[in-house]
């Protein structure tokens, strides 16, 4: 798994971000002396790469740990095992100095637009603090400041107002404003577009496009909409139970997909076309996700996989390449135009 | 970019014509709580009364006048005269002056230590957390009445000894709210913004955790105020609080308790005034914790229909 | 098609506040029919969940409501709290968004299920609780003689949808208003739960209400589709009409503004600006402000919903010149 990704970071060059078997996971405590009884294991050996202006989109439902590793890039979030590497520098084992640095570089929209901006202070204190945190002499912020919010579609006086008196998708606006505030390479984003209405979705959405090339962005945008991060990935990775079961280009992913699971998500996107859906067939998956607290053994989705052996209760899979061109984590990978329902059907 | 100036334009159109911070809407909010400016002005009324009451009646609080004790109320004694002839107007007044005295300094101390032990409780968390939780507990669980009066009885109840032991009792109350607001604050992404932005612990406290928590500890210090009255009263009434000549709402209402069958007012008026002042502060408590809520009144336009 | 089962004419639903009156739904009619989905889809703030609650009469006693919903000769809305008690439940049941608090945390599910069998039926206690297994085994819960006494919280969300589509149906109700019943799932959960909802509507007639935001969701499990937008009815129609040959440009923006997962365009259109006030609402079309084709006559009046095809209304001043070009 490490040898191929390293193998692409090679050819190309160009890894702006590495991750190297990241793990991160969260005690489960008990009882009056607090002791550990247990762990949620949210990210379980995550690798991948991130390169120069791409936008790498990460999917999955609940309890896949997408969040958790957003966090842990940025280490909001302390990765228990694992590199993340931002060039030639160590994200996982800075320390404060050097961690406040490459805070510069690396940024974060979150998903909540009431919940991401401090009610009590004013817009432009909110854009302006990380300016102010590393030392940008004032004016030079102000007029940064007007700048970000005239680039993300509100005015200059807009700064003077509070958070409250603003609609969730100007709100995020606010909070990209304030992540590129320092020039970052590289951005973060935690289902930045879930919590808005539908018509600004889009809004939002090419506001981010524009500002990438603009800015010469790398965006890693985590979502659970499927449909959204078709429209703005180049490269996907669809994780499930804190791993990353398949990562390649969004074509391959979406048109020719390897993991049944993959199938089994895509089938059950709905699509806004009323003739193609009288014609799909669903793959319906049984039972609900596991908890991350207790993964089940071998491969993680065996118990709800419908092509499942006995190697896969037993023994977990690495990541590999298959003909398609990404790679999957499975045991019996499907090959690109073979459905789940053919096999299940067999 | 044409997506970006209809944007622009239309981004004005949902704002108030002044930009309102979060303390200017918590204001109105307040003004509008009809029972909150209630008690703001039943304190300032009765604190006025206190002060200024006394310097129009002079009488001194403890001159005795036996030759006419025990009257009732009349021009010259407002309130009546006492079992020795004390103008009891004066003596409620200056009661009164004491125990809300005695309340704003344990106030104000129990709630300087509240705040700090809950919050860097709630902050740190785990460790820390762990040990002042259980502190925190125990002392919820020891009855400030006898603690008090235990003190009294071995230390003397100088009014500011007194308002010492208070906070030292009392403090718990605001660590138990500043600790709460504070674990969850921490959790807030915004928080978690300046935290990427590369935020020192000290600035995030200052900036983003303790202005919150001031909200929730302000409510708190009122209903504390409310509960050190209740005390000092109660600790008085029992003998144990002010040593004459000096009074208390609460010794007055000890004093007046043997002729009650006689002269009820006598009992009434100092139990009344305590009753008063704990009520506006109730009210005033009320109005605040409505005002300083951010959720009670969001101004969310994104909410279901 | 079969007689009506409800039949809403002329809803309107204000609510009162300091600054005047919110006026969450105007002039909205229309009907359902035995066994058939409709769904009523809008953003934040178009209406479409007032007007669920506003049917069960779930609105607080100072919301000014006016109109008429006729449903099996009576009107709903002039029925006594006795008399929609009555009906809640047992000939009109509501699923709604939240299954983690839509289910009462320290009741056992089963008990919340024979509470709505035993509300409306007079039958004993262990027939309630032969029936709740029956449903829950119905809705696809695993194990259901185990599962009945177990708690919400043993229980996980997508289950916890299907033990609230169980209570629901528990009466064989007339009508099902589910209100975004799978946006808090997980989108393979989401399948598997419009797959019991379809079950369970076959099963037993049922004409569902289906609220929602969620324009897939609607594409397919919806026969006929009423788009919602600032309290009005802006476009209703069998739902190939609305997809295909919507004859309404905010239908049709919002169409052109979702991301989707099979089509090629590489730039979503969005709609400029934000959702009106409702409580001051713009004059004329709501929809003015961000209208692409708006002109003159838009400012001065609000259009009706006029007739542009057979079951197929739109409202709209332009309505004709969308005719030409299809949509898909």
């Amino acid at each position: 798994m490490s040898a191929v990704s390293d193998e692409m970071s090679i050819v190309t060059g160009e890894a702006l971000l590495s991750v190297r078997d990241l793990v991160t996971e969260f005690p489960i405590r008990a009882g009056v002396f607090r002791r550990e009884v247990g762990r949620v294991q949210a990210v379980s050996g995550v690798s991948f790469d991130l390169m120069r202006n791409e936008t790498l989109g990460v999917v999955g439902e609940s309890g896949c740990g997408k969040t958790t590793l957003g966090r842990s890039l940025l280490r909001l979030v302390a990765p228990t095992s694992g590199q993340v590497t931002l060039g030639d520098r160590d994200i996982t084992t800075a320390g404060r100095q050097d961690l406040r640095e490459l805070r510069r570089e690396i940024q974060m929209v979150f998903q909540d637009p009431y919940a991401s901006l401090n009610p009590r202070i004013p817009v432009r204190d909110i854009i302006g603090e990380p300016m102010h945190i590393h030392g940008v002499p004032k004016d030079e912020a102000a007029d940064r400041v007007s700048d970000l919010l005239t680039r993300v579609g509100l005015l200059p006086e807009h700064g003077n107002r509070y958070p409250h008196e603003f609609s969730g998708g100007q709100r995020q606006r606010i909070g990209i404003a304030r992540s590129l505030a320092l020039r970052p390479k590289v951005i973060v984003l935690d289902e930045p577009v879930s919590a808005l209405d539908v018509s600004i979705q889009a809004q939002v959405l090419n506001l981010l496009d524009e500002v990438q090339e603009e800015f010469d962005l790398s965006y890693i945008f985590i979502a659970h909409d499927l449909s959204v991060v078709r429209h703005t990935s180049d490269r996907v990775a669809v994780m499930y139970l804190g791993k990353i079961v398949e990562i390649g280009p969004r074509d391959a992913i979406y048109e020719r997909p390897s993991h049944p699971y993959t199938h089994s998500l895509l089938s059950a996107v709905p699509i806004a076309d009323p003739r193609r859906e009288r014609e799909r067939r669903r793959i319906l998956l049984q039972g609900d996700v596991p908890s991350p607290a207790s993964p089940p053994a071998g491969c993680r989705f065996h118990t709800r996989c419908p092509i499942a052996t006995e190697e896969c209760r037993t023994e977990s899979p690495e990541l590999r390449e298959v003909p398609g061109g990404q790679q999957v984590a499975c045991h019996h990978p499907l090959a690109p135009g073979e459905t789940l329902v053919d096999i299940t059907s067999r | 970019m044409s997506t970006v100036d209809q944007s622009s334009a239309n981004a004005l159109e949902g704002l108030a014509e002044k930009p309102k911070s979060f303390g200017r809407l918590a204001w109105e909010r307040f003004i509008h709580h009809r029972l909150a400016i209630l008690g703001l002005f039943g304190l300032i009324l009765i604190t006025l009364g206190f002060i200024v009451g006394p310097m129009i009646n002079d009488y001194p609080f403890d001159k005795p006048d036996v030759l006419n004790r025990l009257q009732g109320p009349s021009r010259e004694h407002w309130f009546g005269t006492d079992e020795i002839g004390r103008d009891l107007f004066v003596r409620t007044a200056r009661g009164g002056r004491y125990s809300l005295a005695i309340g704003l300094l344990s106030a104000v101390t129990a709630t300087a230590i509240g705040t700090i032990i809950g919050s860097l409780a709630g902050y740190f968390g785990r460790a820390v957390d762990a040990v002042i939780a259980q502190v925190i507990n125990l002392f919820l669980v020891v009855p400030a009445l006898i603690v008090l009066s235990v003190f009294a009885l071995n230390f003397g109840s100088n009014w500011w000894r007194l308002s010492i032991v208070l906070a030292g009792l009392l403090w718990v109350r605001i660590a138990r709210v500043a600790r709460g607001v504070v674990l969850s604050i921490k959790e807030q992404e915004y928080v978690m913004a300046a935290r990427a932005a590369g935020a020192s612990h000290l600035r995030i406290i200052t900036r983003h955790i303790l202005p919150n928590v001031v909200g929730a500890v302000t409510v708190e210090i009122t209903l504390l105020l409310g509960s050190v009255i209740v005390l000092e009263s109660t600790l008085s009434f029992l003998g144990l609080g002010v040593r004459p000549p000096d009074t208390s709402l609460g010794r007055l209402v000890a004093d007046a308790k043997g002729n009650i069958d006689n002269d009820p007012l006598r009992v009434l008026t100092p139990g009344l005034v305590i009753v008063m002042i704990v009520l506006c502060v109730n009210f005033l408590g009320d109005g605040l914790r409505d005002a300083l809520d951010p959720r009670a009144r969001s101004e969310r336009t994104g909410s279901d229909d | 098609m079969t007689d009506p089962v409800l039949v809403v004419e002329g809803l309107n639903v204000g609510f009162p506040s300091k600054a005047g009156v919110v006026q969450a739904v105007s002039d909205v009619s229309f009907e359902l029919h035995a066994g058939e989905v409709l769904a009523v889809v809008g953003e934040s703030g178009s209406g479409k969940s007032v007007t669920a609650l506003t049917l069960m009469r779930l609105h607080a006693k100072s919301t000014r409501i006016s109109g008429r919903a006729t449903f099996e000769g009576r009107d709903l809305l002039s029925l006594s709290d006795r008399d929609m008690r009555a009906v809640r439940g047992d000939e009109i049941a509501m699923i709604f968004q939240d299954p983690m608090t839509a289910l009462n945390p320290v009741f056992s599910v089963g008990s919340q299920i024979i509470e709505a069998i035993r509300t409306h039926r007079d039958v004993s206690k262990q027939a309630a609780r032969a029936r709740a297994i029956e449903l829950l085994d119905l809705v696809g819960v695993p194990e259901p003689r185990r599962r009945v006494d177990q708690f919400p919280h043993e229980y996980s969300g997508g289950m916890r949808q299907r033990a609230m589509i169980a209570m629901a149906i528990a009466n064989e109700p007339k009508i099902l208003i589910a209100d975004e019943p799978t946006t808090a799932l997980d989108v393979t959960v989401q399948a598997q739960v419009m797959e019991v909802l379809r079950d369970v509507q076959e099963a037993t007639g049922s004409a569902m209400l289906l609220i929602t935001h969620d324009l897939g969701l609607v594409a397919g499990a919806a026969d006929r589709v009423q788009v919602m937008y600032a309290s009005r009815l802006v476009e209703t129609g069998g739902v190939d009409d609305i997809f295909y040959r919507s004859r309404n440009p905010y239908t049709r923006a919002l169409l052109d503004s979702i991301p989707d997962l099979v089509s090629e365009t590489d730039r979503l259109i969005p709609i400029p600006g934000n959702p009106p006030s409702l409580l001051n609402p713009p004059s004329g079309c709501p929809f003015r402000p961000r209208c692409s084709m708006a002109s003159e006559v838009c400012a001065d009046s609000v259009p009706l919903l006029e007739t542009v095809g057979d079951g197929h209304s739109s409202r709209c001043h332009h309505a004709d010149l969308l005719a030409v070009e299809a949509t898909s």
